[in-house]
């Protein structure tokens, strides 16, 4: 109930957000100027549209992930509205978890809204709807839920909202570029560089593994067994995030 | 009957970043609390009294001590019972009066109808009913710290803590809040509440504790007579010897005004002799009061050496 509460304020909040309006809209322009640039390109057009609106899809919620998932933390604490929420028979779990959902619930409905329009540009130069982008979509919103974790659990940590933000950015780049982590782990690099590498492969998100874009765009089939598996990772590799960010908020001073 | 709340020996201090200096901000505080009573903190700003409020509704970790509520440690479930509002409530400024209210009456647990009869209710009895569709951001300092008391009633708290309730008030906003505090006395209410305005808290409160340099100094009753600190006698007819032996008894020299002379006394058994003496010098006693000082009084003799300090 009270998380619940949480979760729906915090989805408000973002939603009355109107930053939140301006890159939705630039994203759907985005996907709109794609298509155009797409029709007009040489090969095939529509694997063209489809591959830059999917990353298009996928960067702009990260934009808004990183924004929304910093700030909310820090403006609560930063305008004090959080006392009059910790005041009440409210745990700090039950207030990161409430965040945590309300702010997915957000990106999710923004993904969902981003896909809708760019189902509807495919399918008005195929003649159908491709359901297998909505696969891709999926995929960047499991993304989005890691980062969430991610930006709150950095916020709890970090006093300021830009370093949290900065960091929440560099762990998606890092998380994109896991993949290459195995080649510097290997056994013909330095120990040292391989305990590094080694190190922040089981550290790091591996959000290379989420990104089926191309796939998706090129018609190759996604097997069902590997969504099952980077879904179940996604959702273990934030609870652990989760269970982080409490501890670490549950030990923060108020002052 | 029991008390409603106990602080133990609280105590915080932090260290500071830089010099790793302790810095304590409360020292050792002691405090009991009678079910249904008004107690004032007061003190200058920066005294402690925030940091004590934040540290029992548990905003702050307390570095030692315990706050025990009807008896139990006061833990997040204990909260239910307890209405806070934080110094300068600060809301979320995209929701109207009444998502407020509803959304804290969510975090109370409230659910249905019970939720939408006590906004309701509070949203009338705080004179919110004309704002209820505005937006936060629109209303004035003395509506706004009029929300944050319906928010901080929602649960119909035991316990309510308000910090600076009367801060940034007009003179009709402060005489709404102590006719509002003094009304929850009615309904079974224990309030606690800051203040640096000495004439707040003495026009509501029924003790009123003093807090300086973040030690509670000294806890004054406000209701009855207290034991005063001196008498004042005035006499005349008084012969050489006879107000000799009067100044022996006093606290010091006599004071004439006319053919009066006054003398201050220390207690009741020094009245008893100095009213003999009186008597037997066949002198006149004009008048014989107790002398108490003013809260203001009380107030500045801890406050003033910490401004020296500063």
């Amino acid at each position: 109930m009270r998380t619940f509460a949480i979760a729906l304020n915090t989805a408000r909040e973002a939603i009355r957000n109107k930053l939140l309006y301006t890159i939705l809209f630039f994203a759907v322009v985005v996907v709109a100027v794609a298509a155009l640039f797409g029709s007009v390109s040489i090969g095939d057009p529509l694997k063209f549209v489809k591959d830059f609106s999917l990353m298009s899809v996928s960067l702009f919620g990260v934009a808004i992930a990183v924004m929304l998932g910093v700030s909310m933390l820090h403006k609560e604490i930063g305008r004090k509205t959080i006392y009059n929420i910790l005041a009440k028979p409210v745990a700090r779990w039950e207030f990161i978890v409430g965040k945590f959902l309300g702010l997915v619930a957000t990106l999710t409905l923004v993904v969902a809204l981003m896909t809708a329009a760019l189902l509807a540009i495919v399918a008005a130069f195929e003649g159908r709807i491709d359901w297998t982008l909505a696969l891709g979509a999926q995929m960047t919103a499991l993304e989005l839920m890691i980062l969430v974790a991610v930006a709150l659990f950095v916020s709890a940590v970090v006093v300021t909202p830009t370093i949290a933000g900065l960091v929440t950015a560099a762990a998606f780049v890092a998380g994109r570029c896991a993949g290459y982590l195995e080649y510097f782990g290997g056994p013909e690099q330095p120990l040292a560089l391989r305990g590094i590498a080694r190190g922040l492969y089981w550290v790091l998100p591996h959000l290379d593994r989420l990104n089926v874009a191309n796939q998706v765009a090129y018609g190759d089939p996604v097997a069902a067994s590997y969504v099952l598996t980077v879904a179940v990772y996604a959702f273990a590799y934030t609870g652990i995030l989760l269970l982080l960010a409490i501890f670490m908020f549950s030990r923060r001073e108020l002052v | 009957m029991g008390s409603i709340l106990e602080v133990k020996s609280l105590t915080k201090y932090v260290n500071d970043p830089w010099t790793f200096r302790r810095i304590t901000l409360l020292d050792d505080l002691n405090l009991s609390l009678a079910h249904h009573e008004i107690f004032g903190l007061i003190g200058p700003n920066g005294a402690g009294k925030t940091t004590t409020l934040k540290l029992i509704v548990g905003l702050l970790r307390p570095s030692r001590g315990t706050v025990l509520f009807e008896g139990s440690p006061l833990d997040v479930v204990a909260r239910a019972a307890i209405g806070f509002l934080p110094e300068q409530p600060y809301f979320y400024d995209y929701l109207t009066v009444e998502e407020t209210l509803t959304f804290f009456a969510r975090l109370y647990g409230l659910s249905g109808a019970d939720r939408r009869d006590r906004v309701l209710v509070l949203l009338r009895d705080l004179h919110l009913d004309a704002k209820r569709n505005a937006p936060m951001r629109t209303l004035s300092k003395g509506t706004l710290q009029r929300v944050g008391i319906a928010q901080a009633m929602l649960a119909r708290p035991r316990l309510l803590i308000l910090d600076e309730p009367m801060s940034g008030l007009d003179p009709a906003g402060r005489a709404h809040m102590r006719d509002l505090i003094r009304g929850l006395r009615g309904v079974g209410t224990t309030v606690v509440f800051s203040s640096h305005v000495l004439p707040d808290a003495e026009a509501v409160c029924d003790r009123v504790g003093i807090i300086a340099g973040g030690k509670l100094r000294e806890i004054v009753s406000l209701q009855g007579e207290a034991e005063p600190d001196a008498y004042l006698l005035s006499v005349r007819r008084m012969t050489a010897e006879a107000l000799a032996a009067l100044q022996r008894v006093a606290m010091g020299p006599a004071a004439a005004n006319g053919e009066i002379w006054s003398v201050r006394l220390p207690g009741r058994d020094a009245v008893r002799t100095a009213v003999d003496t009186v008597h037997s010098a066949d002198g006149v006693i004009e008048s014989l009061m107790p002398v108490r000082p003013s809260l203001e009084e009380r107030f500045l003799a801890w406050v003033k050496p910490e401004a020296r300090l500063d």
